[in-house]
């Protein structure tokens, strides 16, 4: 018995000296895996602690709670030196460098009151890399933004990210989604911008059907900012896709010629005459039409302006040497080298009905009240000689005879097209009758940064799991939106021939697109405003630095002009050179002001409030009040009228500025009228302008006229340049004030 | 905006960087004044061949009153005794080293409408007086090819505004009030090689450091010309040169 007692005493023993060690194991266990394996972070802050010891707080999980943003933020724990200045360099391990951007991105968004996820996503209360971070793994539906992607938080806070330092993709991707019209056809909580392509619904008046047919089959990329997409991506390789789409196009043309709703118009025999297209060359080369059209069809070289000859033709170039080209560089290293904001013009002839171009030259509303193209204010004979000039050479197409418009077509055929319209989405871009305006046709995109990759759509058969990541689905899509087509899953998003940099500056766009933002005062208005960024918006719309010099950069046009103040004037100059309410009335209704400019301002047909946002736009640059406000008037004396009547004669400013407005006269040799100047121009800017001209204006013909300050007339106000320079300007601004009878400078310069 | 303004000013920057460094090569052969050893003349004479054309009457539309009513005549191309070419600039073309500069004073007088002379030369750090002789506004507007000298206004009768010029290259003068036709032209240079023909298309270079030179001729309507020339030490060099 005893022994047995003894026995199972020992037993027990040895049952309990093991028990015992997988306890000690346990313990030790419990002990490196609550230290190294499932708390890596102390890692971290051990190396931190030995690399920084002052600056080291000891092992903690360190945490940022912004209760503003709902955000409990764990990612210092392992990020020791995110704010610490002296953790950079390739010795210091990854994880506790520094922030790349701590004196801009950080410094302006301080950690304790935005946390690290608002910007970078992830799961901030996570206390190891896979689970904070989370990439590739499709249950986390917030990883981490990856690379450029970062730039998409921006957003949320930023809805004009246009010129947020850091944020270029973000805005290049903003500005893409615009320019390619993807408004027309997705909703993103804004307003409904308007239509990117031509209107369809005088259509048959417009094109050539046959051009019309071979167009919407395969679309060229034809200008700078916009363009076509290809509805049958796979056609050029497939050829019953080929076959399909041509059966498609037919039935969407027969639809678009049989709800064509007639425009007068003149018909085109009596109009094209060949002896008009030489006046019409020189109508298209002066007044502007340059500016955006070139002449060519194809897609790349025929956009090259052709530059003219320096030193107009005469031996000047001969002599060899040049003059300093850090005062002025030549016009033609300084302009772009393409013309391609509006569509090239060589083509014409096989692509539009010949009476159709009068009528849009003389007035592109009337066939398209929302048309870009701005009414160049041509007269009829101009339009036509332009039009003689485009068709020049080329043999005429049969016009269409209303007996053809009127044409019985297939009903089917004619159904079976509004059908492919409404699958396609055409009426997203174009005016089409019987389709509503404010259709979209494509899904809503409002809140697409947000989604569950699980909902998206990946190629067959997909890629693994962990790299089903909203990003890789949605740059496929946009990159070949077609390639994703599967069994009963047609797709019909079309394909825009996009670059992998403007898919990645898309998407990264599409990301930052979320319901859900940040309370109010987080949000921030844009750099300059919001009035600044849609001024600037107008201004890109509308191609103003075609024609105008803008933010130093010189006009395409300029290539066409031998000296630079033939060219139409620059726009940096204008903000400190005229009067906003001037501006205002000018861009709305604009008429000749520079005699010797044979470039003519075309009329934008802006809405008030348009014409207003740019001329403050062009007043705030130069640091002036927006506002439209005339100049106060400021009383002149009867005696200082008199010697600034007397001096302005005595400089013979007359000569050149025609002091009465609509006198008949009108010379190339004329320089702007003087008497437009109290409503035009600003003062301080005139009294800085003849002080030096050609130093505020290069190239101006306006001649300096107190060179070194000093005056000719030595014997008016003490011969002071600077006094009479005042008294000059005081003079100019009230001479429309001043009665007729004093008007010392109109006697013998009149023209009868 | 800034970012714009930023990235524009950095692309004008290296524009300006790229030309200057095209440029450098012709930039970077300076002029050396020094004494002048076994200097030589080089003279000579150019000569237009063919028939002269008859002058070109100019239409003069403004200001007759002061411009005068007498018939003006388009001065680009003047024919003397022998066919000699008048106004033909003449210079040695890249010159090294030589005789000191001789900067010293010259006018450009606006008088009845034209400019007097309508061709000149002279070295760089010449004072120009330009004049108005006329009682009607003028203004004297001197040009580089790509770039302004100065544009001065002479509202007055009598008036005289003196300038240093400072810059070489050729400057193409003209009046922007109104009188189209007045024309001018002015060849500035960084070394003392250079003459204008006369009336019979005579010049004359002295002082020439023996070596081999291009000589450089230009003319307003005809063009440049040029010659080699090998100068032996006080061996003067009689050449012609013919505008065909």
């Amino acid at each position: 018995m005893g022994r047995f007692v003894a026995d199972e005493h020992r037993n027990y023993k040895i049952i309990f000296m093991i028990l015992s060690l997988g306890v000690a194991a346990s313990v030790v266990w419990a002990f490196l895996d609550e230290g190294y394996t499932r708390r890596p972070w102390k890692r971290w802050q051990c190396e931190y602690a030995q690399l920084r010891p002052q600056r080291a707080s000891g092992e903690a999980v360190a945490q940022l709670v912004v209760p503003d943003l709902q955000v409990v933020d764990r990612c210092p724990t392992c990020h020791a030196g995110i704010d610490d200045p002296s953790m950079v360099g390739d010795q210091i391990p990854k994880v506790l460098r520094v922030h790349p951007h701590r004196d801009t991105l950080l410094k302006s968004h301080p950690p304790l009151r935005f946390g690290c996820t608002p910007c970078h996503h992830g799961q901030g209360l996570a206390l190891t890399a896979e689970t904070a971070h989370g990439p590739g793994d499709p249950h986390w539906l917030e990883p981490l933004l990856p690379g450029p992607y970062v730039q998409a938080s921006c957003l949320a806070c930023h809805a004009g990210p246009e010129h947020l330092p850091g944020a270029e993709i973000l805005a290049k991707g903003k500005q893409l989604f615009a320019d390619l019209g993807c408004s027309g056809c997705h909703a993103t909580g804004g307003e409904t911008p308007a239509r990117r392509g031509p209107s369809l619904r005088h259509v048959a008046q417009k094109l050539l059907p046959g051009y019309m047919v071979a167009w919407v089959a395969n679309p060229a990329r034809r200008r700078a900012h916009y363009q076509m997409p290809q509805f049958w991506p796979r056609a050029a390789s497939d050829p019953a896709e080929a076959q399909r789409r041509d059966g498609e196009v037919r039935a969407i043309a027969a639809y678009l010629l049989e709800k064509s709703e007639p425009l007068a118009m003149p018909t085109a025999a009596t109009l094209l005459v060949a002896e008009r297209a030489d006046a019409g060359k020189g109508v298209f080369d002066t007044v502007g039409c340059r500016g955006c059209h070139a002449l060519g069809s194809g897609r790349d070289a025929v956009h090259i302006a052709e530059p003219k000859a320096a030193g107009s033709g005469d031996a000047w170039a001969d002599f060899g040497g040049s003059d300093a080209p850090a005062e002025a560089s030549p016009a033609a290293l300084a302009a772009p080298a393409t013309i391609d904001f509006g569509p090239p013009l060589g083509d014409v002839a096989q692509r539009l009905q010949p009476g159709f171009v009068p009528t849009w030259l003389l007035d592109p509303a009337a066939y398209w009240p929302q048309a870009r193209m701005p009414t160049p204010r041509l007269t009829e004979d101009e339009a036509l000689d332009v039009q003689s000039y485009l068709f020049a050479g080329s043999a005429l197409p049969a016009p269409v005879t209303p007996a053809e418009l009127a044409a019985p077509r297939d009903p089917k055929l004619v159904e079976r097209g509004r059908q492919l319209i409404a699958t396609y989405g055409c009426s997203g871009c174009h005016e089409i009758p019987g389709f509503a305006d404010d259709a979209r046709p494509g899904p809503d995109l409002t809140d697409y940064g947000a989604k569950d990759p699980r909902d998206l759509l990946f190629a067959t058969p997909p890629p693994p799991k962990a790299q089903r990541t909203w990003e890789r689905a949605t740059e496929a899509k946009i990159a070949a939106p077609q390639a994703l087509s599967a069994g009963t899953i047609q797709l019909v998003m079309p394909d825009y021939g996009l670059q992998p940099m403007q898919v990645q500056a898309l998407a990264v766009y599409l990301r930052g697109l979320r319901e859900q933002r940040p309370p109010a005062n987080f949000q921030r208005d844009p750099q300059g405003g919001w009035a600044g960024l849609q001024a600037e918006s107008i201004v890109r719309e509308r191609g103003c630095a075609q024609c105008h010099r803008l933010v130093g950069q010189d006009a395409a046009i300029l290539r066409y002009y031998d000296q630079a103040h033939l060219a139409p004037p620059s726009l940096d100059v204008a903000g400190a050179r005229l009067q906003p309410q001037w501006l205002y009335g000018y861009l709305l209704e604009p008429g000749p002001v520079r005699p010797w400019l044979q470039a003519r301002m075309p009329q934008f047909r802006l809405t008030p409030a348009h014409a207003e946002l740019l001329a403050g736009w062009l007043a705030a640059s130069a640091g002036k009040n927006p506002g439209l406000r005339p100049l106060p008037v400021r009383a002149v004396s009867p005696q200082r009228a008199a010697l600034g009547a007397q001096l302005f004669e005595r400089m013979k400013c007359v000569t050149c500025h025609r002091l009465v407005r609509g006198d008949g006269v009108e010379t190339a040799q004329l320089a702007p009228d003087l008497g437009l100047a109290r409503q035009r121009l600003d003062p301080a800017w005139v009294r800085i302008f003849l002080e030096d001209p050609g130093k505020v204006l290069p190239g101006t013909k306006m001649p300096q006229f107190f060179p070194d300050g000093q005056s000719p007339a030595q014997d008016v106000l003490g011969g002071s340049a600077a006094l009479q320079m005042d008294l000059l300007v005081e003079y100019l601004m009230h001479l429309g004030l001043l009665p007729v009878g004093s008007d010392p400078a109109t006697p013998g310069q009149e023209a009868p | 905006m800034g970012m714009q303004r930023k990235l524009a000013q950095i692309a004008r920057l290296i524009t300006a960087l790229a030309v200057g460094l095209t440029l450098l090569p012709a930039a970077a052969v300076a002029y050396t004044p020094g004494a002048v050893a076994g200097g030589a003349t080089v003279r000579g004479v150019v000569k237009f061949s063919g028939p002269v054309p008859a002058p070109v009457k100019l239409d003069i539309v403004k200001d007759n009153d002061v411009c005068g009513t007498e018939p003006k005549y388009d001065e680009s191309l003047q024919v003397g005794a022998g066919q000699g070419l008048a106004n033909v600039v003449v210079f040695i073309d890249k010159i090294e080293k030589g005789k000191p500069l001789a900067p010293g004073k010259a006018e450009l007088d606006n008088h009845k409408c034209r400019f007097i002379p309508h061709l000149q030369a002279f070295s760089v750090g010449t004072e120009l007086a330009v004049k108005n002789s006329d009682g009607v506004l003028h203004n004297t507007h001197i040009r580089l090819p790509n770039s302004d000298v100065f544009n001065y206004a002479l509202p007055e009768k009598g008036q005289v505004i003196k300038k240093k010029v400072s810059r070489a290259g050729l400057m193409k003068v003209g009046c922007d009030a109104g009188h189209v036709w007045m024309g001018a032209w002015i060849a500035v240079f960084d070394h003392p090689y250079f003459a204008v023909t006369d009336k019979d298309g005579k010049f004359s270079l002295a002082d020439v450091p023996p070596g081999q030179y291009n000589l450089m001729f230009w003319h307003e309507k005809l063009g440049k010309g040029s010659q080699k020339v090998i100068v032996q030490p006080g061996a003067a060099q009689d050449l012609t040169q013919v505008y065909k």
